[in-house]
Parts: C-alpha cells; sequence; structure tokens
C-alpha cells in the first residue's frame, strides 16, 4: 500500500521569492549577464547565492496580512546556453524540455511572433543574444526595490560584483515598475492602455498566505481550491496527478520553475484612436467597449459580475474581486467568449473547469516606460509597454498552450480564428465578437479590422533553480551519476 | 497458441460491408501488402503528392471528403519486454471517407463501383504510381480490374465514425463559404442604419450568395460576395 504525504507546507527558504508573489516593491531592474568564464562565473555566482539571491521565506506575513519589512529583492534564472556556459553536464543538459532548450526565437511562429513581432526585429540586446554567442543572454537578473534610489543603489553594488575578473558581463539591463501618480507620488497598479492590473493572482497548495476565493481552480460544487503545487513548482504532483516532466538530477529541479520573459510593446495610440473610431458604432460607449476586449470595466471590476457599470466596492474587494465563474454568462452576454480574461483562464466556460487547471500561469510582470494620460498626444513608437513574465512548471503545456491556442486561436470558446483582441498578433485584419444581451436586446457586435495592439520586442525562455540548485551550480556538483 | 479467427470474418464480412456506411457516408479502407524493396519508392511518390489543397490528386474527384496514405512497417510492442510483430510485408493502408448520395445500405458494392470509377478517371497517373508498388496490382490497368482490385483488399470499417454522415462534402463547403460570406454581411450591415435599405441589402447579399459558385474541392477561401 502506498501513503501519500500531504504537501501543506513548502521549503520558502529553497524557493526563489518572486515565484510565490509578486513583491510589494515598485521598482524592477532586470538585468541580462553574459557567462565568460565558467569557473569565476560560478564564484560570483555563489557569492551572489549566498548573499543576495532573495527566497520565499520572507513571505511569512504578519497578522495584517503585510510582508515583513523588506526593503529590495534579488532573483536569478538561466537560459539553456547559460546552463551550458556554466559547465552543467550534457547528462542533465538533454534532459531539459525542448522549448526550453529551444529558446523563445526559434519557437516564434507557434507564440505568434510574426510580422512586426518577429525576433529579426527585437530589440538589440535581444537580437544580438540569438545571433552572436559572445552576447547570448545567459543570466537573468531581477532586482527589485522600494524605490528608485535604492534600485540604483543596489545595482552598483551588485555590478561590483560582476566586474571584470568576475566571469560575468552584463550585456544590458531594463526598467520596469509601477507607475507613479504625478501629483501625490503614490504608485498605481494600472497599465498603459489604462485598465489596472494584478488582480488575478495565483493561489497554489503550500502558499503560506490566507486563502482568497477566485485564485485558485473552481471546484464542481462552485467552492475554490488551490491548484497543485506541481502546476508551478518542480518536484511536486501537479493536476493529472503527476510528477511534473523535470530535468535531472531531482535535487536540480526541485523547488524551481520555468520561466517566459516577454518584452510587450504596446500600441497606446493605435489602442486609443480604434476605440475612439469605433466606440460611436458600439452601443454602449467607450468605456464598455474597453471592458468587453478585456472582460473587465478599466477600474477591474469583472463584467461578468458588473456588466453595466465600474464597482470600487466590488474590484477593491480582494475576495470578490476574483470570485466569479461563467456558469450564468455561459452566451457570454457579459464577458464576450473572446475577451481577453476568459482566453487567458477560462474558469468554467469551456464547460470542465478541469481543462482550465492545466494551463495556468503565474504572471509577474510589471509595465515599462512613462504612462501618457488619456488626452495627451501619444505615439505608438513611444516607449511603452509590459515586462511580461509568466511562470509555470511545463512551458509547452502552460505558457505555449495558452499563447497559440487561446490568444493566436478562438476555436476553443465557439470564436472560429479570432485573436486575443489585447495581445493577439491582429495585423489590421483581427475581428471581435462582442455577444449580444438578449435580456436588454443588445444587438451583437462585431469589431473588425483590429490592428496589433501589442508586439514582441523580445524575451527568451529561463529556468528558476531553488537555492540548494543555485549552490549546485555554483560549486559545479550538477551530477546526474 | 495462436486461434485462427478466419472462419469468424468470412462469417461477418457481409456485415462488415454495411457497417461501411453511415448515413450516406461511405468508409473505404484498403490494406495492400507492398512488393518486397518497393516501400521506399512508394514514400517519395506519396511525399511529393501536393499537400491538401486544389493541386492535390484527390480533390479531382469530388465525393472525397478526406483521405490519407499510410506505410506501415512493422508493429513494434512498446514496453517490456520490447517486442517487434514482423508483418510478412510493409503495408499501404488507403482510408478515405466519400459520400454516395444514398443511405440505402443494400446499395453499397454500387456504392463502392461509382466512387472507384471516379477515381480512375480523374487520377490514373496516380494509380499507377502508387498501388504500382502493391502485390497483385493488376496489368494492364482496367477500371474492373482495379474494381476488383480494391475489393479485395477493402478491409471492413467496423464501427465507422462520420464526421458528417448526411451531409455531402460539396455541402459543408458550401457551408462554410456561406457562413464566411453572411459574417462579411453582417460586418457591412452593422452601419446600416436605415431599416428598408438593410431589408434591400440583404435581399440583394441573398440573391448573390445564391449566384455565387461553391468552391472547389480543396479549397474554403475565397474573395467575399459582399461589396465593399
Amino acid at each position: 500500500m502506498t501513503t501519500q504525504a500531504s504537501i501543506e507546507t513548502l521549503d520558502l527558504e529553497d524557493i526563489q521569492g518572486l515565484i510565490m508573489r509578486t513583491y510589494p516593491l515598485p521598482c524592477a531592474r532586470y538585468v541580462y549577464v553574459h557567462v565568460n568564464d565558467n569557473i569565476s562565473a560560478r564564484n560570483t555566482l555563489e557569492t551572489l547565492t549566498n548573499n543576495h539571491i532573495t527566497s520565499s521565506s520572507v513571505w511569512q506575513d504578519d497578522t495584517k496580512g503585510n510582508a515583513n519589512g523588506i526593503k529590495q529583492a534579488l532573483n536569478i534564472a538561466f537560459t539553456f546556453k547559460g546552463l551550458m556556459a556554466l559547465g552543467l553536464p550534457a547528462s542533465s543538459l538533454i534532459s531539459f524540455p525542448t522549448a526550453f532548450a529551444e529558446g523563445m526565437a526559434k519557437r516564434k511562429i507557434l507564440l505568434g511572433d510574426e510580422g512586426d513581432s518577429d525576433p529579426g526585429k527585437w530589440d538589440k540586446v535581444w537580437r544580438d543574444s540569438n545571433a552572436d554567442s559572445k552576447k547570448a543572454i545567459h543570466l537573468w537578473l531581477a532586482i527589485f526595490t522600494a524605490d528608485e534610489s535604492t534600485r540604483d543603489s543596489y545595482y552598483n553594488e551588485l555590478a561590483k560584483l560582476m566586474k571584470t575578473g568576475s566571469g560575468l558581463t552584463v550585456l544590458g539591463f531594463e526598467d520596469a515598475g509601477l507607475f507613479k501618480d504625478p501629483k501625490t507620488s503614490k504608485y498605481l497598479n494600472i497599465e498603459h492602455f489604462g485598465y489596472r492590473d494584478g488582480i488575478s493572482d495565483i493561489e497554489f497548495k503550500g502558499m503560506p498566505f490566507q486563502r482568497i476565493d477566485g485564485r485558485g481552480k473552481l471546484m464542481p460544487d462552485g467552492s475554490w481550491e488551490p491548484l497543485a503545487t506541481g502546476e508551478f513548482l518542480l518536484g511536486y504532483p501537479d493536476e493529472s496527478p503527476e510528477w511534473p516532466i523535470a530535468p535531472i538530477p531531482h535535487t536540480l529541479a526541485r523547488n524551481g520553475t520555468f520561466m517566459a520573459v516577454r518584452k510587450l510593446h504596446q500600441n497606446v495610440a493605435s489602442f486609443r484612436k480604434y476605440l475612439d473610431e469605433q466606440s460611436p458604432k458600439f452601443p454602449g460607449g467607450k468605456e464598455l467597449l474597453a471592458a468587453k476586449f478585456v472582460g473587465r470595466w478599466r477600474d477591474g471590476t469583472p463584467l461578468t459580475l458588473s456588466p453595466d457599470k465600474e464597482d470600487p466596492v466590488l474590484t477593491n474587494d480582494a475576495s470578490l474581486n476574483n470570485n466569479f465563474s461563467y456558469k450564468n454568462d455561459m452566451d457570454g452576454h457579459r464577458c464576450p467568449m473572446g475577451a481577453h480574461i476568459r482566453r487567458m483562464n477560462p474558469r468554467d466556460a469551456m464547460v470542465f473547469s478541469k481543462l482550465a487547471d492545466r494551463r495556468r500561469i503565474l504572471r509577474r510582470g510589471f509595465p515599462y516606460g512613462t504612462y501618457t494620460p488619456e488626452g495627451q498626444p501619444v505615439n505608438d513608437a513611444d516607449e511603452h509597454g509590459i515586462m511580461f513574465l509568466a511562470l509555470n512548471s511545463s512551458l509547452e503545456r502552460q505558457f505555449e498552450f495558452v499563447q497559440q491556442q487561446w490568444v493566436h486561436y478562438g476555436n476553443d470558446f465557439f470564436q472560429g480564428d479570432d485573436k486575443d483582441p489585447l495581445l493577439g498578433n491582429n495585423e489590421g485584419k483581427g475581428k471581435m465578437v462582442i455577444q449580444g444581451d438578449s435580456e436588454t436586446s443588445r444587438p451583437p457586435h462585431i469589431c473588425t479590422n483590429l490592428p496589433s495592439f501589442v508586439n514582441t520586442r523580445g524575451g527568451d525562455y529561463f529556468f528558476i533553480p531553488s537555492l540548494t540548485a543555485l549552490r549546485q551550480i555554483a560549486m559545479g556538483l550538477v551530477s546526474t551519476i | 497458441m495462436a486461434i485462427n479467427f478466419s472462419w469468424f470474418y468470412k462469417l461477418t464480412k457481409p456485415l462488415n460491408r454495411i457497417l461501411n456506411k453511415n448515413g450516406q457516408a461511405y468508409n473505404l479502407t484498403m490494406l495492400n501488402p507492398i512488393k518486397k524493396d518497393h516501400a521506399d519508392a512508394l514514400r517519395t511518390t506519396l511525399a511529393k503528392i501536393p499537400v491538401v489543397d486544389v493541386d492535390s490528386p484527390l480533390a479531382n474527384f469530388p465525393l472525397t471528403h478526406f483521405a490519407r496514405f499510410n506505410v506501415i512497417d512493422s508493429l513494434p510492442f512498446v514496453g517490456a519486454p520490447a517486442l517487434y510483430d514482423h508483418l510478412q510485408n510493409q503495408y499501404l493502408v488507403f482510408s478515405c471517407v466519400f459520400d454516395t448520395g444514398n443511405t440505402n445500405w443494400r446499395s453499397v458494392g454500387s456504392d463502392l463501383d461509382a466512387y472507384l470509377k471516379q477515381m480512375f478517371e480523374a487520377m490514373p497517373t496516380e494509380i499507377n504510381s502508387i498501388w504500382g508498388h502493391c502485390v497483385d496490382f493488376p496489368e494492364p490497368l482496367t477500371l474492373s480490374a482495379f474494381q476488383d482490385f480494391v475489393k479485395k483488399y477493402q478491409i471492413g470499417g467496423g464501427f465507422f465514425f462520420a464526421d458528417y454522415p448526411n451531409n455531402t462534402a460539396e455541402e459543408a463547403r458550401r457551408a462554410l463559404f456561406e457562413q464566411k460570406q453572411f459574417i462579411d454581411f453582417v460586418i457591412k450591415a452593422q452601419e446600416i442604419s436605415d431599416h428598408a435599405q438593410l431589408k434591400a441589402d440583404f435581399y440583394q447579399f441573398s440573391k448573390n450568395l445564391a449566384d455565387a459558385p461553391t468552391p472547389p474541392p480543396g479549397s474554403i477561401f475565397t474573395s467575399s460576395v459582399v461589396k465593399e
């Protein structure tokens, strides 16, 4: 007889912090690093791991639900080329999944990175990484801080560690973070199109937080449970329930995960122009049209719960703003069948919510660039976008599936080959059906000639190891024997 | 101990032939032994058939819903201990679904003859270059010899699932075509506020649609009948 140990507690001190939750730190800097010398690079990596890398143990909340006084954080991830450069044995390297080994650029057709999103048109640091082995991005360092000056000083401290002789070369970096309200200097949780961001976080088993309905998986009786740990961390049972496919040795994989980094440029001028031009044709007006694209009003209120207006009470209550299903909205008369959030997390929209449970991703993104308020002059070329981070156990089954089948195809939602109105590579030919409402006799409306509101400007696939695995990589102890 | 089931298959053959039909759709499956040392050449021939579109030789006879060829080498058992179920030959599998236009199970014989006649007339070169690699291929090739050859190597479809048992391939193409045209019309109609105008436009659209030819076999996409 076999027994199954319950996995209610995780080794928080072994798991990198950004996996567990978005830090309460509004400023980020993502640093792209090349390994030029294996031995000294591993020494530097050991120093970084012992003195800087932030684990999840800082996440023990106090009684008020606040994280305990974190001011700065550092996390690290590796590309496949990076693991090669650091000297992982071939017997371990060949055990990594194909998508990760190939890297994001080679998966461009599957991901819809064509036309203006083609890897040949990405930012220089990413193009160089794909074209020149001496400029390949091997390491991704993410600095998170409470303010910009701490970010600069912490970066300078780390840059000293990565000076000549460290085995590492900094290829470049990118800043991202929450926007600051120019009047109050407070940080705002919105993105460039004006939607509130960061509402739907995921809850999986073993997270040391209070449970919040709407964040895990929907059960047949309508209740919510945390998702299986193995959907987001290697070394634990997943939703199937099996062990997720993981590289060997076990200690290298356990408590680690995979991450898709995508620099997504937002064509803010095109987005606002489209809304302005199309909304007079749409009964319900501009804000409802913007809400129909996403499935939430711009303040975050879900259309399924509040189809007629924004609801500040609802949207500001974490126990309510994500706590809904499509049970009473199967025909999309509230949240359209092809709306962004319904594609990203269909909940019970495909009847069997189990189908959605295997396609979830943890999002840990921040916007970059300066927010241009509504009504002010804006160009598509302006620096606007999101540094999108998607964390999951399987890039193929989770991130890539969502990108291919749900962002760039609509058949699962009875939307033919319509793409996601916001993320889809629509190139001026996109179409979205906004289903009508038989109760109010609102007719269906079809949006046509949708441009690409978002273009990919860079990205790659990364492995986020545990602290144990980091030390093993640093000490050259990864062995499959 | 091997048990010989051939008597069972002889008994059930008439039933199997009837089961090849679901609604008006017919499932033809052939299992042809490939002549010794011909499999490589056959694979090359098959690889060079244009992908399924209007250029495919299979698009030249409109009864076909879909068709596929497979070459089978041998049957490995995946597991331990590793086993191969070695076949005496390599085999060519041809499997297709075609329209008979009737739901009468008694006509399965004449349905198949009619389809093979269409195939024989539409792709005689390909019949030679494909099945010519198979054992017993009739030479010289005549229609009746080809029909006999197919029936000799036909295997029963058994429990045949048809995507569209009651619709012909042409009806399916027509439906997809009309769906696309109708979406185009709805998009255009969103901008018409005058009811009389909408009605007039719809009548015009219906007429244009009725007059528009169905796209040829192997194609779906075509230009819009809705005027910009």
